[in-house]
Formats: C-alpha cells, structure tokens, sequence
C-alpha cells in the first residue's frame, strides 16, 4: 500500500518535472516558452447526455512567457508546479491558502507582486490539474475545511473510528480530502445537503437525521470537492440517494447543477466530483402557492435576472422540461423565496412537514 | 476712459491733484505694490508703442529698420518716514545710508549726517535729525515726533531705442494731465484708453516731491536733450523745472527717469512678472531688465520682424452701441446724417444709408446733431437688420504663432510647445482675433496649469476670476482630451497663453485688468484652446505610450528572473545557469516582443490607462 503512494508521488513528482523540462528546453532553443492547455469555461465545456455531466471540450490554447497578456499566468502556473513538486517530494500537504503564501513575493529588483490575489493562485493551481491531468489532492494542495455532516453513520479517518450520530450540535467537519475515509457502518436511506448553515443547524437540532433516517451535509453555499466527492461515494458505495435542499432562487438552482452536472470551471474533474442522480429538494415556485409563503417572497435584484437568463441558456437546462418550465415560472415571478421562510410557521415546520411531505410525495425537481 | 474724461471736464475748477486722488483707483495706484507697477507698465507701454511706431514708419521708407531694445530699471532708494506732530503729519523723511532728505510743504532738502547729527532750516520750521546708537529721532523746533516708517522710495529709469521726442513736445507729452492722441482712435494699441506716463509724473510727483527727468534724442540731434518735468497741480500745465544736454546710448531714443513711493513684491503680480510676460508676447523686442534686487534679467529677441502695424478702422453697425453713436452724431464734421453714416461708418455706403435713413421715416439731409435717441436707436436698429459686409479685420497686429511658440521655448524650456492663431471674428461690430499658444513638461514647475491672460500684448495680473480669457479656460472639458483636471483647471506642468487682440478690447473695470465676457470672445477664446488641447493629447499619448511601452517590454526582465527562480527549483538545474539562457532568448527575441507590446498599445486606450496600472497586465481574464 504504502509503495504504491509511493511510486504515484514519484509518478506524480515526474509529470511536474516534465513540464518544467519542456519549458526549459524552449528556452535552450530560444523558442518563446510555452504552456498548451485545455480552454477552460463556457465556451470549452459540452454536456454529455450519456453521462449526464458536464465535460471538458477539446479545445486547447497555448500560453506565452513573452506576451503581455499572458506572462504573469505563465509565470503563476510554474510556480504552483514548482511549489507542488517540493511538496510531493517532502510528502506534506499545503492549503490553498498557504499556497498563495507561498507563492506571493516581489520577484527582487522590481516592484512586481507575483501575486496579489488568493484567486489568482486558486486559478494557476486549476490550470496545473488541467495540463498535468493531476487533481489538486494530488498535488499535495488542500481546501480549507468547510461543511459538516451528522447521521447515524460510522467512519475510519486516518484511524480514527467516528460515529456521524455523536458529533454533539456542530456535527463532523467533513476535511478537505474524502477520497481516504472508509465507511464502517450506515444507518441512512438518504442523504439531504443543503447550502445553508443555519437549516443544518435546525435540523440537527431537531434530530432531523434520527427521525427521517437520513445524513445531513451542509457547506456554505457551493459545496466544496471534499463534499462533493462524499456525496459522490454515499451514492455509489452505500447506494444513497442524495437530495439537495436549496432556498428557492437562480442562485440555489446553481448550488444544485454544480452537485448534480459538475461546474464549469472543474469541468475536468467532472467524473470525480459530479452526481448526475442527485435531486432538488429545494423550494419550488409551486411550493410558494402550496405552503403559502407569498408574503416572504423578496424581489429579483438586477443580478437575479442577469444569472437567471444565464442559467436558462445552459445546455443541461435546456434538456429538461421540468427545468424549463420552473426557470419561466421563476422568471416570470420576478422574486425568491428562501428556507428560512418557514421559521414562520413554526421553528421545526422543514423537519415536521416540509421534508416528509417531499419525501413522500417524492416532489423532487431532476 | 470716459468716465475720467468726463470727470475731467466737470472738475476743471478742482486742481487736478484732487482729481488724481478721488480716481486713483481708475488709475491703477490704489496701492503701493500696484502703484509702482503702473508707473513701470506705463513707461514701458510707451516704450514698445514708440518703437514699433519708428520700425513702421521705417519700413513704410524702406530703411533699415531699428528693431526695439528697452532697458528697465526699478532700484530701491531709502527708507521713507512719515515725521507726526502732535496731531497731523508734519512732515516726510527719506533715509539712504546716511544721506537724509526732508520734504516740507512741498520743499525739499537734503543734509548728510555728522557726528550723529543732520539740521534742516525751512522758513519757519528747524528740523533735528539724530541718530544715537541705531535710534533715530527727529525733533522739530526742539519739540520730539513720531516716526512712522512707510512705503520706500523707488528709482524706475525706462530707456528705448525709439524715435525720440522732440524737445518742445517734453512738456506737454510728460507735464500735463490728459495730454495723448490715442484716446479715441478705433485702433489696437497698448495705451488703448490714454491713462499716460503723466499720471506717473504726478503720482511721482505727490509721493517724493521729485520732478521726473526725461532724456530724449532725435535722429538729427547731436546730443540729447535732458529735461526735469513736474505738473503745476493747479492749472494742469507743465513745468520744466531744468533743461540742459547729454550724451544717450542711441541715435535716437528716449528714457524716463521717476522717483516714486511703492512696494517691491515678487510674484504672479509683481514687476518682475509683468517684465517677463510683456517679453513672452514681444518676440522681436529685447529688454533688459534690473530688479530692485539687482538682478540682471535679460530677455532675448527671437524674430527679427516687427509685427504687423495696426490700422484704425471705423466703427461698424453691427456693434454700435447707441451711446458710441451718439457721441459720433454730436462730434462728426460732416453736414448731413446721411453722409455721417457713409463716412464715420465702416462699411456703409451712401445708397445703404439713404435706404436705410428713409426706411426708418428720417431725411437723409437732417442735421447730425439733430439726431435724438429714439431716432439713433432706430438707426442702429434698421443697420442691424441688414446684411452688411462684415467689417474688415487687417487692422489687427497679433503676435504670430511662430513668435510665440519661439519665445515660449526660450522662456519654459518645454518638452513641447503648440500655438494657434483663429481668424479674426467680430463681437459688437468690433474686429478682434485670438491667439493662444500651450507649453508642457521641460523645466515648467508647476503641477497645475498655469494661464496667461494677454489683450493687446498687454499682460492682465488682476481680477483673473472675472475676466473672460479665464472663464473660458475653465469651461474646456479637458478630461474629453484625457488630461486630468482639478476644479476644472488642468493637472499636469503647463502653461496656456491666451492672447486678444482688438481694435477696442472691452475691459470689465476702468483698471483695464480683465476682458468683459462677449460670446462672440469667449466662443473663440474656447476653439482655440480646444485646438491647443486637442493637438497636445496627440503628443501626451504618444508620450504615454512610450512610457508604456518601456514598461511593458521591462517586465519579461523582472518576470524572467521570477522564471529562473522557479525553474531551477522544478527541474533541479541552476538558477543562474536558466537565467542567462533566459538572457539570450530574451535578446534573441527582442524584435519579436518590441512588435507584440506595440501591438499590445495599440489596441488600448493608453491615455485612460494609468502607468501604475500595469499590475493589471495578465489578467486579461480568459475563464
């Protein structure tokens, strides 16, 4: 065991080598260095029908060391690469954080920041996964930890035994790798994540999990990998259904396409993160009539509409009626409604007869 | 100056010292500081107008033209007391090193001190000066007074290489009030309202009771002719008090010698400014110039051509203003109205006048002077309906473009220099032209744009806020050119010089310090400076582009060594090593990046784009 990571880190320490070879040759020949690497956004990426995920295009674009536009890139993604290989040779993990740490400094001499921005490094470490076909994890790069869990589950994380049931109010803080945890033991019939960490917080107070038999997740708005890839293991290794509790607005839609579709931007790792059986569970435009929540409808902001018509345009959207038909039905609304709307009705209306009546009714959007 | 013409003519009973004082405001000796820039301005205005009149009337004779060269001198003389009795000002002192001087009812003497001591014996008065260990005290009939110390005593000495004056007109020219034929005259001229180099002999005259001493020389003369000239205050009529020879630098010329009371101040309104402007717009004059601080200031011709001569011109309908009408009506030498609208009038003929006159129910034949206002009124008014020859605009004498920007190099030693000269238009019937000109960058200091405001190559030091040259300044939108502004001047070190020329320059106040806001002015006034504007943004970007330019081109330097850096620890090969293979692909591929970063410059908008904002270069976004 202990071999093979150890011939994939060497593996992986050759693939970087590799590419700063290729580099250094260009320079040898006096040939202006260069990167070649797969067009990342929307106009790279294809919905593939088969797999009901979002995937790369085939589209690629060279980037240039001698090019005003693109130098400071160049320059960010060997850096990453060379930050990477000192930590798959060293075996130590780094956060993205620390990466931007370690990547910001005044090249000397000169008055220029390699980087100013955390986004700028999240960027070249995406565009490193992409040219060396290697995730993030392998790189030795972390996210920071964000999202918890509860439910009546038992796991081994580096070995330690953990019970999802006897995590107390805060719940399990899911790490930001959970390609490693091995599952123990699972009580669940399903599996709810939400986007908002104030329902997690009400439904495991309320014992939600216990009393509906199900794991709850929640992250703060976009679930991050490591949730994504849990999700993704609960559903094919335990066979769980997985749904997803969103307020019902453009941006919830797209909380649950990124779980369900995969993102534009990590449209390369589609196959490891996304969950094409995932389901909405969120709040529907004919939920606002059923549980008469037009009192706390909150009207569209410009943005709203902008993502909204956006949204609308999306290949995988366009595919389903039932999407169609909702997006209208929310466009012509011209307002959202968010979970939190139920408080109204009574502190533990979701646990009570939100939730059991979707179940039930298996009201779910796909 | 119509008021203190008219003011003249009702007060001829009041002495005209009395006059002076009640209008010295009009005259421009409100103060000290100003008082002795006027006496200054007047005797240069006069310097320059005599000379170019010489060149003129030289080139008309096709002889060698003289080409004006002035000297200007303002020395700082003695201390100057006011000596208070009891209850009133007794008398004044003026104190150079130890030279004393009393003036006393209108007389004066001068005693050198000894052991400590200087005695004054005036009729009924005996005056003590003392000076015991650094303290002075006056005594006056053994009784002590009060030292107030006042305003200093200034020599000014203005000397030209001008025609010269004949000894007979001295007098009447330098000695009495109001004495000038430039007074009505629709011609551009510097003395444009006729406030003369007299009214200085006066002010001289009541500050230090000194006569003003006037040397001149005609071309036929030997030797020169030396004059002291006061004003007897009380006929208005010359004085000269000596008359005698002396040799002069020129075979002709003239140079004015006043002793006055003032204040020596440097600054944008000081004398020394004034010199430099009046040099700015004079490209064919040379002067020298000593400040009271003794520095020697000189001011180089740049063209050896005189400007053109200014001709006088009739007024024209389109701007005649009933009062100038009328005024014309009651002064005019010809028989009939008819013929005074064909002959006083620019660009009416008699056919157009018979018409016109008939049209509005008047016999062409009427006596001028029989002319009452509602009829002038309706006059004025049916020639404005017509559809007359604008009136003709050769009598202008403007600086030249290339003058101007000559002197502007010598003067700021800019980066770059830019004039322009528009057509000249009409306001009120009245001929005018403007010419502007702009300086950027070189040795200019100042961080905001500085303007100089001209009429008739006159420089304005006062009242900028209501003068038409800097309302218009301020209402050029110059950030539509991409030049910063800050409470809508310009940012950046420049200089604007806006020039009016006119046959009539229409001053908001009597002082003749700034120009009334026609729009037919200000319209110009504004082409002309956007044209300026416009022409220097092309020159800015393409300064800004070059700065940019090398920025741009240094970075794969600076970004070259954060690759060696990086490298060396990805590949495990030495960073000095990659770094001068770095070297050679770099200069390898000079041309090839020269070529991408211009085209990078090409497609932005450089001027918008801040140079520190080259930390945006990279991030051009592709997700």
């Amino acid at each position: 065991m202990a071999d093979t990571t150890n011939m994939n880190r060497k593996k992986r320490a050759e693939i970087l080598v590799n590419m700063g070879n290729g580099i250094y040759k260009q320079i040898e020949k006096g040939e202006n260095p260069s990167l070649t690497l797969p067009v990342r956004g929307l106009s790279n990426v294809k919905y593939s029908k088969e797999s009901g995920m979002i995937t790369m295009g085939s589209n690629t674009a060279n980037r240039y060391f001698l090019n005003v536009g693109h130098v400071r890139k160049f320059i960010q993604t060997v850096s990453v690469a060379s930050i990477s290989k000192t930590l798959i040779d060293s075996d130590k993990h780094t956060s993205l954080r620390d990466v931007f740490y370690q990547m910001r400094r005044t090249i000397p001499g000169t008055n220029i920041d390699v980087v100013d921005e955390q986004t700028e490094t999240d960027k070249a470490i995406e565009d490193l996964e992409v040219i060396t076909d290697l995730t993030r994890e392998q790189l030795h790069i972390t996210a920071n930890q964000a999202g918890q869990v509860a439910g009546e589950v038992t796991i081994e994380d580096r070995g330690d035994t953990i019970d999802w049931s006897k995590m107390g109010s805060g719940g399990w803080a899911i790490p930001s790798t959970t390609e490693d945890i091995e599952f123990k033991k699972v009580n669940a019939k399903f599996v709810i994540y939400m986007e908002k960490q104030a329902i997690w917080q009400r439904l495991n107070e309320d014992k939600a999990w216990k009393k509906l038999n199900c794991i709850i997740i929640a992250s703060q708005g976009q679930a991050t990998r490591g949730i994504r890839r849990l999700l993704q293991r609960l559903y094919h290794e335990q066979h769980l259904p997985v749904y997803v509790l969103t307020d019902g607005d453009i941006w919830g839609v797209y909380i649950y396409s990124a779980i369900k579709f995969g993102s534009i931007a990590l449209a390369h790792v589609s196959e490891k993160l996304a969950l094409p059986e995932a389901k909405f569970m969120g709040l529907t435009m004919d939920d606002i009539e059923k549980y008469g929540l037009k009192r706390h409808l909150i009207k569209f902001k410009d943005v709203d509409i902008a993502r909204l018509k956006q949204i609308k345009n999306y290949e995988w959207f366009k595919n389903s009626k039932q999407w169609m038909a909702e997006l209208e039905k929310m466009e012509k609304l011209g307002a959202k409604v968010e979970l939190n709307a139920f408080t109204a009705k009574g502190l533990s209306f979701l646990t009570e007869h939100y939730l059991p009546e979707k179940l039930k009714e298996k009201n779910f959007l796909d | 100056m119509e008021v203190a013409e008219e003011l003249a003519k009702k007060q001829r009973a009041i002495s005209v010292t009395e006059f002076f004082e009640k209008n010295r405001h009009l005259l421009g000796f409100d103060n000290k500081q100003k008082a002795l820039l006027t006496c200054v301005k007047e005797a240069v205005d006069n310097a320059l107008d005599a000379c170019e009149e010489l060149g003129h009337i030289q080139e008309k004779n096709k002889e060698p033209v003289s080409l004006p060269e002035i000297t200007v001198e303002v020395k700082a003389l003695s201390d100057n007391y006011q000596l208070l009795g009891a209850k009133e000002n007794v008398a004044q002192m003026q104190v150079q090193k130890s030279i004393y001087t009393i003036l006393y009812k209108g007389k004066s003497d001068t005693k050198q001190m000894r052991n400590g001591k200087a005695v004054f014996k005036f009729d009924d008065k005996e005056f003590t000066v003392s000076d015991i260990s650094d303290k002075l005290t006056v005594t006056i009939n053994g009784e002590q007074l009060r030292l107030k110390k006042t305003a200093p005593i200034f020599v000014i000495k203005v000397m030209d290489n001008g025609p010269g004056i004949l000894a007979s007109k001295i007098p009447d020219i330098f000695g009495r009030m109001l004495y000038g034929s430039k007074f009505q005259s629709m011609r551009q001229g510097r003395g444009q309202q006729g406030i003369g180099i007299h009214s200085a002999v006066l002010y001289s005259q009541l500050t230090t009771g000194k006569p003003t001493t006037v040397i001149s020389k005609i071309q036929s003369q030997k030797k020169a002719t030396r004059m002291k000239v006061q004003i007897n205050i009380t006929k208005n009529e010359p004085e000269v008090m000596e008359k005698d020879e002396t040799d002069f630098p020129y075979e002709h010329g003239t140079q004015v010698e006043l002793e006055i009371e003032g204040l020596y101040m440097t600054g944008a309104k000081g004398i020394d400014e004034y010199i430099r402007r009046t040099a700015l717009v004079n490209p064919s004059v040379i002067i020298h110039y000593t400040n009271p601080n003794d520095e020697k200031l000189n001011y180089k011709r740049v063209s050896n051509s005189l400007p053109k001569e200014a001709t006088s011109i009739k007024p024209h309908p389109q701007g005649l203003e009933l009062g100038i009408f009328m005024r014309i009506l009651k002064n005019s030498t010809e028989r009939t109205l008819s013929s005074v609208l064909e002959n006083e009038l620019s660009r009416v003929s008699k056919a157009v006048a018979d018409s016109t006159l008939k049209g509005v129910g008047l016999d062409p034949k009427m006596k001028p002077a029989d002319v009452d206002r509602t009829q002038a009124n309706s006059i004025i008014k049916a020639l404005q309906s017509l559809d007359l020859m604008r009136p003709q605009t050769d009598c202008l004498s403007p600086i030249g473009v290339e003058e101007l920007e000559k002197r502007m190099k010598l003067e700021f030693k800019p980066e770059y220099v830019k004039a322009v000269s528009r057509k000249p238009d009409v306001y009120r019937g009245m001929p005018f032209q403007i010419e502007a000109a702009v300086a950027y960058g070189g040795e200019i200091k100042s961080d905001r744009a500085i303007l100089l405001r001209y009429a008739n190559k006159i420089p304005l030091l006062f009242d900028s806020a209501s003068c038409a040259i800097t309302q218009s300044f301020l209402s050029v939108d110059y950030s539509r050119y991409g030049i910063r502004v800050e409470s809508k001047v310009p940012i950046g070190n420049m200089v604007f010089v806006v020039h009016m020329a006119s046959v009539w320059v229409p001053y908001t106040n009597e002082g003749k310090t700034a120009v009334a806001s026609y729009p037919a002015i200000t319209k110009e006034i504004k082409l002309a400076l956007q044209e300026l504007v416009r022409t220097m943004s092309l020159f800015l970007n393409k300064k800004h582009r070059s700065a940019l330019f090398a920025e741009r081109i240094s970075i794969f330097d600076k970004y070259g060594s954060e690759l060696a850096f990086r490298l060396a620890s990805l590949i495990g090969i030495d960073e000095k090593k990659i770094q001068s293979k770095i070297n050679s692909l770099l200069e390898k591929q000079k041309e090839a990046v020269e070529e991408h970063v211009k085209e990078t410059l090409s497609t932005t908008d450089v001027v918008s784009t801040k140079l520190s904002a080259d930390s945006e270069v990279g991030n051009e976004g592709a997700e």
